[in-house]
């Protein structure tokens, strides 16, 4: 072959090694393989993995030589098949110590975050994946460090039994406090997946009390009970559905409220909802007001640093518990 | 006669690096990587040519090794390919079964790394978690792993979809990218940063330290240059940055040994943060609900009273503002110029709402 691919730069050419010391072994068995089967090996389309092979096999010169030596590469439409006589690379590249880093990241997060019981299992899948390093460098660490939460023990807990329920597909029994309630209760829901979301975890399920899908604070659950009955997975359920711009939808809807805060804090609250600023500096948010109780809550955070605007029976409530913490 | 793309070279330099058991000069190498052997060109150019690309596959991870002879006028290069080859992986069964080893140089002295089912669950889940970051160079590291460990494991080939995490703000990923690579490297960077507390944009060169996603963005953790304090420069509020490319080989300032980047980065409440002398603050719990539940896993326990907590604070107005937000639910009851201080805000508040 002598049409020649152009890949100067070190960067797209590190890119194609990658991806051939990847397709490179999975063709290793001398036989055609389906382009699409290649492809997803090594996470590309069939279209990069034809250029890639071709690349490596298309010499300036007539004449085969280097590892192409006596290679032959047979692209059909849809398969492809390489022979070498050298048997190079006939397994993939060890792990690289970038790669064990990210891994390493993950586990250390999932540590983390996992009851005391679990984090041995984490700890011999990080041991044993130093092991399929190449270097013989140490792995030290790349300088990042990655957490979502910190959770009690025993939330931790919760959260394993319910994402256990949900790969079984099992009702679980949980005990939840809700916000504004001081009394626990108990009711059976089908867990369909856990959502991270500003700072907390979320259990997004289908409430039998309710019939209608509801997002639970994970840290509102208190205790939880995997049943014994299952049930069917909605096809078209995808955990997005539960959120809306980056937040988790709870329950049902909710009143709206709108919150003026003032230059003082206004560039925070700008900058985690994605508003401007109003000239005067202060930034004005309306939003879904779930229950009253929360709202004030809300608003008293900011002390005089955000005023209730809309509804006026919200900005008397505001006032009402103002006056009774002006006493307590 | 136009150049040899450098993936031909590297690809016939690795293939003669691992087709031998003992190291070889530059000489004996380029007679299988036809590059180097270009009629024409100079001895020292292809010399040259050889030298990076040893090193741009060393920066991707093979481990070239370079001996020198007795008297150092020679160097010899090395690939071992019991370093440069994944080992044979299978999951762990009661009785080992046969890895079937491919014909060819080097595969039969590779070892057999078993997992267990539960580490290898552990390991694409970790990878799935670090992919949903929002680093892109991050991501492609971990999936890159994956593909590789799925060449002999069942490792799911998506991410699950029973776990989602939500990010607030996409970072940059060719910002991310710079960063990473500073930090690597240990080069300053220089850049613009939007200060929130004083709102107002400033250069900063800084040497950073690490990177940390902490409750759902990321941060530099760098020390101004010739400083001693470390400080949390948030990414998202970062523009304009450029690394020191002067003297780009070497390392701009060395990271302390004792440097605990999990330990700096842990999260702190923001009553916590800063150096002014610590008070102790002890909190009642008035009711337990869904409001104070959380809160009531903060701070440390008082033995004789459940629902009593007692808190560090060094930034009493903070605290005083957390304090407002339970509505009562949570009351201060020690030291009395923190209970004052709540009312007081109340009063402010109440006043400031009225008028």
């Amino acid at each position: 072959m002598s049409e020649t691919t152009g890949f100067a730069n070190a960067a797209n050419a590190a890119e194609q090694l990658r991806r051939l010391l990847l397709a490179l072994p999975a063709l290793a068995d001398d036989r055609a393989h389906p382009l699409s089967e290649i492809a997803e090996r090594v996470g590309a389309s069939e279209e990069v993995v034809r250029r890639d092979l071709t690349a490596l096999v298309s010499r300036v010169s007539d004449e085969p030589a280097g590892f192409t030596e006596g290679v032959s590469l047979l692209l059909g439409a849809n398969s492809v098949q390489f022979q070498t006589p050298s048997g190079h690379f006939r397994r993939p590249m060890a792990l690289t110590r970038e790669e064990l880093h990210a891994l390493d990241l993950g586990l250390a997060m999932l540590q983390h975050e996992s009851p005391p019981d679990e984090r041995p299992v984490l700890e011999r899948a990080r041991t044993r994946l130093q092991r399929a390093i190449g270097e013989v460098a140490s792995a030290g660490n790349n300088g990042r460090h990655a957490s979502l939460a910190n959770e009690s023990v025993q939330a931790q807990e919760i959260r394993r039994t319910l994402q256990q329920c949900i790969r079984e597909r099992r009702v679980a029994r949980i005990t939840y406090r809700s916000a504004t309630a001081d009394a626990d209760d108990v009711r059976p829901v089908q867990p369909l997946g856990v959502v991270w979301a500003r700072g907390s975890w979320y259990l997004a399920a289908w409430c039998k009390k309710n019939e209608g899908l509801r997002v639970f604070r994970l840290d509102r659950i208190r205790a939880v009970v995997a049943e014994r009955t299952r049930f069917t997975f909605f096809a078209e359920f995808s955990l997005e559905l539960v959120l809306r711009d980056g937040k988790v939808l709870i329950g049902e809807e909710g009143e709206a409220m709108t919150v003026r805060y003032s230059p003082r804090i206004a560039r925070w609250i700008a900058e985690r909802e994605g508003l401007p600023l109003a000239e005067d500096g202060s930034v004005t948010v309306e939003m879904e007001a779930i229950q009253e109780e929360w709202a004030v809550r809300h608003v008293l955070r900011y002390g005089p640093d955000a005023e209730v605007l809309a509804p006026v029976s919200l900005q008397e409530a505001v006032q009402r518990a103002l006056r009774d913490l002006c006493d307590a | 006669m136009p150049a040899q793309p450098k993936l031909q070279r590297w690809i016939d330099l690795l293939a003669a690096l691992l087709r031998r058991k003992f190291p070889a000069d530059f000489d004996t190498l380029r007679q299988e990587v036809p590059a180097y052997a270009e009629p024409g060109r100079k001895h020292d150019t292809l010399m040259r040519m050889f030298e990076r690309d040893k090193d741009e596959l060393r920066a991707l991870g093979v481990p070239i090794e370079t001996l020198v002879d007795g008297d150092g006028s020679m160097s010899q290069y090395r690939l071992a390919s019991k370093q440069f080859y994944l080992p044979f992986l299978q999951l762990a069964y009661d009785t080992p079964r046969p890895v079937q080893r491919p014909r060819g140089p080097g595969y039969q002295g590779l070892p057999v790394l078993a997992f267990e089912p539960e580490e290898l669950d552990a390991i694409a889940r970790a990878a799935y978690r670090v992919a949903a970051l929002g680093d892109p160079a991050l991501a492609h590291e971990a999936m890159s792993a994956l593909r590789k460990l799925g060449h002999d494991l069942p490792v799911p080939r998506e991410a699950p979809t029973n776990e989602l995490i939500s990010l607030e703000q996409k970072p940059d990923p060719e910002l991310l990218d710079r960063l990473g690579d500073a930090l690597q490297r240990r080069k300053r960077v220089t850049f613009t940063y939007h200060s929130m507390h004083r709102d107002a944009e400033g250069a900063r060169t800084v040497e950073p330290f690490g990177l940390a996603f902490l409750t759902g963005h990321w941060y530099l953790i760098a020390r101004d240059a010739g400083a001693e304090t470390l400080r949390h420069f948030r990414v998202s509020r970062i523009r304009d940055i450029t690394v020191n490319e002067a003297k780009a080989q070497s390392a701009d300032f060395t990271i302390p040994a004792e440097f605990d980047l999990a330990e700096h980065a842990r999260s702190r409440q923001a009553w916590e943060l800063g150096d002014a002398e610590q008070v102790e603050v002890t909190v009642r719990f008035r009711v337990q609900n869904g409001f104070t539940m959380p809160a009531m896993q903060l701070g440390d326990a008082v033995p004789e009273d459940a629902a009593l907590r007692r808190f560090r604070v060094r930034r009493p107005d903070t605290f005083a503002l957390w304090v407002l937000g339970f509505a009562g639910d949570v009351l201060i009851e020690h030291p009395p110029a923190m209970v004052e201080q709540v009312r007081t805000l109340a009063r402010e508040t109440l006043a400031w709402v009225e008028a």
